[in-house]
């Protein structure tokens, strides 16, 4: 579970990047998206699942099964939303920079 | 008397606010109220911190759970600077109001009292990460006084100097602080001594030590690096003397007062203090020696004073150092923060009367014949810097001799030949200014001043007031300490202004002889030098880093947010490799197995996520790519399901339900999407390395998701989640209550992207109104 | 996307959507949900709305909901101001209870913090998105 975790948050990360690595804006919104799920993705699987692992929502009595890590599930949370906005404002300065210059396309070294 | 503490603190702090919005006459008056009442709350204080040896300590609570506190102490040592602060500050107020006029504005005067809050905070933080904050706040506040005028080269040049040099020393101070800290187990300088035993214990001791002396003798304008202090004459007078020779270079003295309770015992405290000290006494004495202008003259005499300040504390044993004070300290501190302040504002003065403060100039139009009042002030001035009997430098010379002579440790004899040596270069250049002062060859006086009438009494009553206990002091120095700086302290019989023949006499009576014989030398072979190479030699060095670092950007941000991305992430996975590396997989302990159940439903999910990632790369119409991503996401909300991660999964679908309204919204007003702009080279090159990363992330998600923590951070979080906060969702719990400051800088987050769209979008909705 | 049909469901499906937010934001302490998830089914269902609902011409009127960001941000900083001015350190969070047993009503400043954390969420989704829905289309 953990291995098929890893393995499809390294998928993500690898297309996400791939994306991002073009100078198209879009590309780059797509990539970027498809990178913050997998950096989350990739979070939660490093904090590791117990087996029979139960959701950290504590019941009245003590039920003996252990409990999946909420920290990594809080940090995951906010990092979801914080990826929206981040986003948000990405396609903002693309669609800004597509009415100012014409161009959907960042500038950049050409051949490195 | 916690009020009080605070007040000290907070009104200088109140007065700069108010000061911004007030027009520059009343942020002057303001100005003047504040140091008068920060002088009324210490006066009281005075006996009780001083003669009894009483010792405030106000708890204030900054940060609990790192053991961080932002207390405040009033000592006898802390006391003291805050009368001098205070003392000092307000004469210089009123000169200030009288030497600048309209030039003042409301924010130097914002500046100004600033940083007299600033060093009543440094003087009387128990915590060391408070005197930090507030000592860099001097850093800054010095930079912008001696920038003040921002069009003077001279000016831009000397500000960017001490702010570097003073800057690098604040980090140095934080650097040994933390490392301080870290040994101690706590910031607070009140409970150190009782732990000097477990820092004595550490390795890590001198470097603490070394790090945190780095930032007092950068400060305190110590060799090597007094450099920054003569360039820093280009602050008007009363700047100079209130933040260069009477407080601010003060604090690294008052620092090292501090730390000697702490390290007292370190076998390298004292030397160093005593090498670099004396060190920079002799440096700055010679420079005195040599220079022509006037300023510069006192600034190179104030570098050698605080040479002997701070070598007075690497000659008495730890066992003789009574609250971070040292014999002689608070009169060598009084002494010389009054008489050089004093000699600063009268330079002032003298500039502005006369146009000039080339001695060179002053000395061939024997000048001070038409201005016997100021004449006589300066001379007075000269009289204490050169340590001639019946002022008060005279006594602060000849305690520090004796407490040489009374010192025992290898090299004695040199130290005291050094002091002497220092000594005599005080006496000539204190004869330089003073026979000029009075005497020299008559000359027709070339008139470049304001008229006489055009200049403000004050100019001269304020340094008058400063000199005034010089003279009491040389006249009666037994009760101007024995009553008033140090209460209680019996001195011995030769602290007088006369006393029989021994061993100080003759050291003082040959520190004149030398002097004088000095002095008769420079007058027969005395050239005008340039400028100190010291100077030059810093200012290449600093043009050569600020080379290197502009070369350094140009070959790191070539543009190109592609090169950007992968320097970025070639260090990260190095880093990630690094910690990887250090793991090196000994413990293959606790791997999960039991797993059957969530195995047979992964694979759906999994799928759905894997075929969504690549064909959101591969297809090239931009909506399928669109849906392709937002398949992947909705998948993954059913993985966060195997997680146990019901919060994550609404979070996650919403989001993605969100961004794909919003994409879809957006994409359409953009061109249509062509084939990928890269060249083939590239996309195989940008494939390889995202394939590489990937790869990477998911060895150390698997590497560390198979090993479980030894102590999980949301383990204590799980069991405190319903006792203390009351609530059972612990992720909501943990947003909400335990990390809620982080919670909180998140949505600030958010708001500050959508404020950023807005920004972004009104500017196109403006461009279209101006276009219809 | 004007269409009778989605106006007619979007209509109906707001105020639920809303009903329902506020339930995940009171129960957020104890069980899935919180001031994230519920300002974001907030914002979701107003967009579904708009989108729906909204006719060409109306599009200019520009929503302030970015209102709601600050008075949001300010009850979240508030919330943990109430602590510090009772001499606590910042965000220490209180609780009361009215009543006792089962039945009983449990309040505490955590709700608060998580309707200011509702605020943000949802006055910025909105506003973000309605910046861009607010132009026609080329």
């Amino acid at each position: 579970m953990i291995a098929l975790a890893a393995i499809l948050a390294g998928i993500l990360v690898a297309c996400g990047l791939y994306l991002m690595l073009s100078r198209n804006l879009q590309r780059m919104v797509i990539g970027f998206l498809l990178l913050s799920n997998g950096v989350n993705l990739l979070v939660l699987t490093a904090a590791g699942l117990p087996a029979r692992a139960a959701p950290p929502l504590l019941g009245e009595g003590a039920s003996g099964s252990p409990f999946a890590d909420p920290l990594a599930q809080a940090f995951i949370l906010t990092a979801i939303v914080i990826g929206l906005g981040m986003a948000a404002f990405l396609v903002a300065l693309s669609t800004r920079l597509h009415e100012a210059s014409g161009r959907d396309d960042v500038e950049g070294d050409d051949e490195t | 008397m916690h009020t009080i503490l605070i007040a000290i603190v907070a009104i200088p702090f109140v007065g700069a606010a108010a000061a911004l919005v007030l027009s520059s006459r009343w942020a002057g008056r303001l100005a003047l109220l504040v140091p008068a009442l920060v002088l009324a709350l210490s006066v009281p204080r005075w006996p009780a911190a001083a003669g009894r040896g009483e010792t405030v300590l106000v708890p204030i609570a900054w940060f609990p759970s790192a053991g961080m506190t932002a207390s405040l102490r009033l000592d006898h040592l802390g006391a003291f600077f805050v009368l001098l602060v205070a003392g000092v500050g307000l004469g210089i107020v009123q000169y200030s109001r009288a030497y600048l006029g309209r030039n003042a504005t409301p924010r130097f005067w914002a500046v100004l009292l600033a940083f007299m809050g600033a060093m009543l905070a440094i003087v009387l933080s128990d915590s060391l990460l408070l005197l930090f904050v507030f000592w860099e706040l001097t850093t800054l506040a010095s930079f912008l006084l001696i920038g003040m005028d921002g069009a003077a080269p001279e000016a831009r040049s000397g500000a960017i100097r001490a702010f570097l040099v003073t800057g690098a020393g604040g980090l140095s101070l934080l650097a040994g602080i933390l490392v301080l800290g870290q040994i101690a187990g706590t910031y607070d300088l009140s409970s150190m001594p009782a732990r000097a035993e477990r820092i004595m214990a550490s390795p890590a001791r001198d470097v603490a030590l070394l790090l945190m002396l780095v930032g007092a003798f950068t400060k305190s304008a110590q060799f090597p690096f007094h450099f920054w202090l003569p360039g820093a004459m280009a602050a008007p007078a009363p700047v100079s003397a209130f933040l260069h020779s009477a407080t601010m270079v003060k604090a690294g003295i008052f620092l090292v007062g501090r730390l000697s309770p702490i390290f007292g015992a370190s076998p390298a405290f004292q030397p160093i203090l005593l090498t670099v000290g004396l060190t920079t006494f002799l440096v700055g004495g010679w420079n005195a020696v040599r220079a022509w202008d006037l300023k510069k003259l006192l600034a190179h005499s104030t570098v050698a004073n605080l040479g002997v300040l701070t070598a007075l504390y690497g000659i008495y044993p730890p066992a003789d150092v009574h609250g971070g004070i040292v014999r002689g300290e608070l009169l060598a501190i009084t002494s010389h923060a009054l008489y050089k302040s004093a000699l600063f504002l009268l330079v002032g003065w003298m500039e502005k009367a006369s146009g000039t403060r080339d001695l060179s100039i002053l000395k061939e139009e024997r000048w001070f014949r038409r201005e016997p009042i100021g004449g006589v002030l300066i001379g007075i001035g000269a009289l204490t810097m050169g340590g001639f009997p019946f002022v008060l430098g005279f006594m602060s010379k000849e305690v520090f001799l004796q407490a040489l002579l009374d010192a025992r440790f290898p090299g004695a004899v040199a130290a005291v030949a050094a002091a002497v040596l220092g000594g005599a270069m005080a006496v000539v250049y204190a004869l330089k200014l003073f026979v000029s002062t009075f005497w020299g060859p008559e000359l027709p006086p070339d008139w470049r001043g304001y008229p006489r009438s055009e200049i403000s009494r004050w100019l001269l009553v304020v340094p008058a007031i400063l000199l005034l206990p010089h003279v009491i002091g040389g006249i009666a120095p037994g009760w101007l300490l024995g009553s008033v700086l140090e209460p209680g302290t019996d001195w011995p019989a030769w602290f007088a202004v006369w006393h029989h023949l021994d061993r100080i006499f003759l050291l003082s009576v040959s520190t004149l002889g030398i002097g004088i014989a000095g002095y008769l030398l420079w007058r027969r072979y005395a050239r005008v030098p340039a400028q100190a190479e010291t100077e030059l030699a810093f200012d290449r060095l600093a043009s050569t880093l600020l080379g290197a670092s502009s070369a350094f950007s140009r070959a790191a941000q070539a543009g190109g947010h592609s090169r950007y991305l992968a320097v970025m992430l070639l260090f990260g996975a190095a880093a990630s490799a690094a910690a990887l590396c250090e793991g090196s997989f000994p413990r293959l302990r606790g791997a999960q197995t039991s797993w059957s159940v969530d195995l047979l439903a992964a694979p759906l999910p999994a799928a759905i996520i894997a075929a969504g990632a690549v064909l959101a790369v591969l297809v090239q119409d931009r909506v399928s790519k669109i849906i392709f991503m937002a398949a992947a996401g909705y998948g993954l909300a059913v993985f966060y399901v195997l997680f146990r991660a019901p919060d994550l999964v609404l979070t996650q679908i919403l989001v993605e339900t969100v961004s794909l309204i919003l994409l879809l919204l957006v994409f359409q007003r953009l061109p249509r999407l062509g084939p990928d702009e890269r060249s083939r080279g590239r996309r195989v090159a940008h494939g390889f390395f995202a394939a590489a990363l990937g790869l990477g992330m998911a060895v150390l998600a698997w590497a560390s998701g198979i090993h479980p923590a030894g102590h999980p951070a949301g383990a204590e979080q799980l069991a405190l989640s319903l006792p203390e906060a009351k609530g059972r969702n612990v992720v909501n719990v943990i947003l909400v209550d335990f990390r809620g400051a982080d919670t909180l800088g998140e949505i600030t987050v958010l708001a500050v992207a959508a404020i950023g769209v807005v920004a972004l979008r009104a500017k196109r909705a403006r461009a279209r109104a101006e276009e219809a | 996307m004007n269409s009778f049909l989605l106006r007619q469901v979007a209509r109906g499906v707001l105020p639920v959507a809303v009903l329902f937010a506020v339930y995940l934001l009171l129960r957020g302490h104890d069980a899935p949900g919180g001031g994230f998830v519920a300002g974001l089914v907030t914002s979701a269902a107003v967009i579904l709305h708009a989108l729906a609902n909204v006719a060409p011409h109306k599009r200019r009127r520009r929503p302030r909901v970015l209102r709601s960001v600050w008075i949001g941000l300010l009850v979240a900083a508030g919330t943990g101001l109430v602590a510090v001015a009772a001499g606590k350190p910042f965000l220490t969070h209180s609780h009361f209870d009215i009543g006792s047993g089962h039945g009983a009503l449990h309040l505490s400043t955590t709700l608060l913090f998580d309707v200011g954390v509702f605020l943000v969420v949802v006055g910025s989704t909105i506003t973000a998105l309605a910046a861009f829905a607010e132009e026609e289309p080329r």
